[in-house]
């Protein structure tokens, strides 16, 4: 027992060593001064009526629309098809496609000549082709063949597309006499029975996917944007000088800068959060305090990156375009638009220094698979130490500036 | 000798935005950084095509049916396989995004199979990205009856009775690069013409230099053409560099005309440009221009323009939306003109769209550029 208080104390010592060590690197933070700063950033940008509505109407205009638009579902499919085939099994499949509803139209082309203008002018995504032998064939009991021509300028869709149709041709192909258990046979060869089930999103909703990575998406942005353009105006405009000749130390300012940054992408987290569960349906099944936590740190960080952008700026245009060349590419290869596994192994490790991978690991995690603790605590982990460095650059570059 | 004065002054002003381009940093981060990074994500980075699926294989089975398939999904070039013990250890490996998928041989699999009756086997997928889900299950069908038809005793009449043979058109081995890279040029230009011009008009506002090009004799058409040229420019620059990339370093095929092409990305650009001043006018305030300029033009050019997300797959107002959307016209166009050909069916138009859009919208600028300050 006595032995573990030692212990404890000489942690504690070394804790408070450590301490006054640390302070010798980052004077005393006076927290009223910061207050004060962060209050007058609070009103900049929110007595202006303008930047008010944008920081509040367009974020949720987007995650509207991008909620409805932001889909890899295939629907409204246009189709068409070019028949020589007078039997009945490729009226069947026709009949298939234009009672279903990921099909919108069957246009039916005369001749092979038709071919060509009519995937050329996109009139359709693909183009069934039967021969004349298509029915007799299947009637014979022999396998028969259709050919698919897909517009390969839309490769992707048109790939599930062709999913869909095979999907659809397996069913009409189960009523031929070829799928008929044969009499007389002695056994009947085993067919193997796949079961397909998805998990964590049943329906393959792509909403459920996309809907969760717009939180990050959006709350990444709006951090890089606000942050880093409220140090450039304030360069801009020439008040920076007064605020440096202010009492506060540039530090206090660098991080008072940080906060609205933080908190407008928190109060959007929040909204994006009610909307998707409440609007969108999208189940949650993680832990809130999590999600949270999680959220404040990574708005830290993508405030860090844009205080760093707006050190290295002169003006707000600069920051802006900044910001924007430095956020955009980090959306894009955070996993939220495309998973980071099917990028080249270079991408994937620089994606790691990327903050809203994480991020997206832990959203993704928290709303449909109830991440497990282990593989959220890494990510967590990940991006607390990519917000101290961010911010301990950003402060650093800030002194340097100042 | 009057005309000769107006466009010595339209010359002047042309000559100074030009400095201030050539100046500013920030110009060469849009002009040349910025579509080259976009480039490089796209050409090499993001990809809609499958990759390498990761499978967790739970064997409850163990016999020699199982073993083979389970052996034929490791060796295929879709799918890279980790064994499970458990279906609990299966489950954590799909919450940990591990594995995108779990194939599972129940107990009685590979008797089933040598008593010649159906044998159970399932493929759980990670639905959290339906996009790759898709592909496992599409891709694992089509490997499972593969196998059933070579591997299984009399499994040549297993064969399917009807069989679909698919040929993509115009990108035979349908890689996602081919039209991904011609959609990276529209939000590009969608860049360089709206969001980098989105500030031009609102900087000389909030500078006041605008005050003091209200005092030269500089007439408003004057003041317009000085603000489109050099960007008209720039953004014709910048396009000349992603189509010549596109063809040389992503060996995108380029099968229409470039004269086409030229005329297509004018208009296009001209529209871009009408949007980005139009913006600059009106709101006068950097960072509300920018803001503006960033949701109006360079995000719909994202997520609108079919680019990414196919046009006929979202909802009709969606797609009304999109109707109006000059980006999507263009991205229609280019990937025609790359990878299909010059298809005037199309091409036609979508130019009278964008070129009527371009006209409103200059028209638009031409007057609001009012040079009074009381306004």
């Amino acid at each position: 027992m006595a032995r573990r208080f030692t212990g404890f104390h000489a942690a504690s010592k070394m804790a408070a060593g450590g301490m006054s060590r640390l302070s010798a690197f980052f004077p005393r933070l006076n927290w009223r001064r910061m207050a004060t700063i962060v209050r007058k950033e609070l009103l900049v940008l929110l007595c202006n009526r303008i930047s008010r509505i944008l920081i509040i109407v367009p974020p949720l205009m987007q995650i509207v629309i991008f909620g409805w638009a932001a889909t890899m579902e295939v629907r409204n499919v246009d189709v068409a098809v070019l028949n020589y085939d007078s039997g009945r099994w490729s009226r069947d499949i026709i009949h298939s496609i234009e009672g279903s509803p990921t099909f919108r139209g069957v246009a039916h082309l005369e001749g092979h000549g038709q071919i060509r203008p009519t995937l050329d002018q996109q009139k359709a995504l693909f183009i069934l082709v039967f021969d004349e032998e298509f029915s007799r064939r299947i009637e014979k009991g022999e396998p028969a063949e259709a050919q698919v021509i897909l517009d390969g300028r839309r490769s992707n869709a048109a790939q599930i597309a062709a999913y869909y149709l095979e999907r659809m041709t397996a069913q009409v192909a189960a009523a031929t006499p070829r799928a008929q258990p044969v009499q007389g046979m002695a056994a009947p060869i085993p067919q193997l029975d796949i079961r397909m089930r998805c998990w964590f999103n049943p329906n393959l909703e792509f909403q459920w996917f996309f809907l969760p990575n717009l939180i990050g998406m959006l709350s990444f942005m709006l951090g890089l944007v606000v942050t880093g353009l409220s140090v450039a105006r304030e360069r801009e405009v020439g008040t920076f000088d007064q605020l440096l000749v202010s009492p506060a130390i540039p530090m206090e300012i660098a991080l008072a800068k940080l906060v609205p940054g933080c908190l407008v992408g928190m109060v959007h987290g929040t909204i994006f959060l009610l909307i998707s569960v409440f609007g969108f349906g999208v189940p949650f099944t993680g832990s809130v305090l999590l999600l949270y936590v999680a959220m404040l740190v990574f708005a830290a960080a993508s405030g860090g990156v844009g205080l760093m952008v707006s050190s290295l700026s002169a003006t707000q245009q600069q920051a802006f375009l900044g910001a924007f060349t430095v956020g955009v590419p980090c959306i894009l290869i955070s996993g939220a638009v495309t998973p980071v596994m099917n990028m080249p192994v270079f991408l994937q490790h620089a994606s790691q220094l990327n903050p809203l991978r994480h991020f997206t690991t832990i959203t993704q995690g928290v709303f449909l698979k109830d991440i497990t603790v282990a593989a959220a605590a890494v990510s967590l982990g990940k991006i607390t130490c990519i917000s101290i460095v961010t911010v301990g650059v950003a402060v650093w570059m800030f002194r340097r500036k100042a | 000798m009057k005309t000769n004065l107006w466009l010595q002054q339209l010359l002047a002003l042309i000559r100074k935005e030009f400095q201030q381009i050539v100046r500013d940093p920030s110009s060469y981060l849009v002009a040349g950084v910025l579509p080259l990074i976009f480039l490089l994500l796209f050409g090499y980075g993001i990809t809609l095509d499958a990759g390498v699926l990761r499978l967790a294989v739970l064997n409850e089975s163990g016999g020699r049916h199982s073993l083979d398939l389970a052996a034929n999904f490791a060796h295929s070039p879709w799918f890279s396989t980790v064994g499970a013990g458990s279906m609990d250890e299966a489950a954590r490996l799909m919450r940990d995004s591990s594995v995108q998928g779990v194939l599972v041989f129940r107990q009685d699999f590979d008797a089933a199979l040598d008593r010649g009756t159906a044998g159970d086997l399932q493929v759980l997928v990670d639905g959290a990205e339906p996009n790759t889900a898709q592909y496992i299950q599409s891709y694992s069908q089509g490997l499972v009856s593969r196998w059933q038809a070579t591997a299984l005793p009399g499994g040549e009449a297993l064969q399917a009775p009807i069989t679909l043979q698919t040929r993509f058109w115009y990108n035979p081995a349908a890689k996602s690069v081919q039209f991904l890279v011609p959609g990276a040029i529209t939000v590009i230009m969608t860049l360089i013409g709206t969001l980098l011009t989105s500030l031009v008009f609102a900087r000389e506002w909030e500078r006041g230099t605008m005050e003091a090009m209200f005092a030269t004799p500089v007439s408003r058409m004057q003041l317009l053409l000085g603000k489109l040229i050099p960007y008209f420019c720039m953004g014709m620059f910048s396009m000349a560099l992603c189509a010549g990339a596109a063809v040389l370093l992503f060996a995108v095929p380029f099968r229409g005309s470039w004269w086409v092409l030229l005329v297509i990305s004018s208009v296009f650009m001209l529209s871009a440009l009408g949007q980005g001043l139009l913006i600059s006018v009106t709101l006068r305030g950097q960072l509300v221009a920018a803001e503006a300029g960033l949701f109006s033009g360079f995000l719909p050019a994202l997520l609108l323009s079919g680019f990414v997300f196919d046009i006929n797959s979202m909802p009709p107002v969606l797609q009304a939306l999109t109707r109006l959307l000059p980006a999507s016209y263009f991205n229609t166009c280019l990937r025609t003109i790359f990878l299909t050909g010059d298809v005037w069916e199309i091409f036609v138009p979508s130019l009278a769209f964008m070129g009527l859009l371009a006209a409103v919208l200059l028209g638009l600028v031409y007057k609001n550029l009012v040079k009074r300050l009381d306004i």
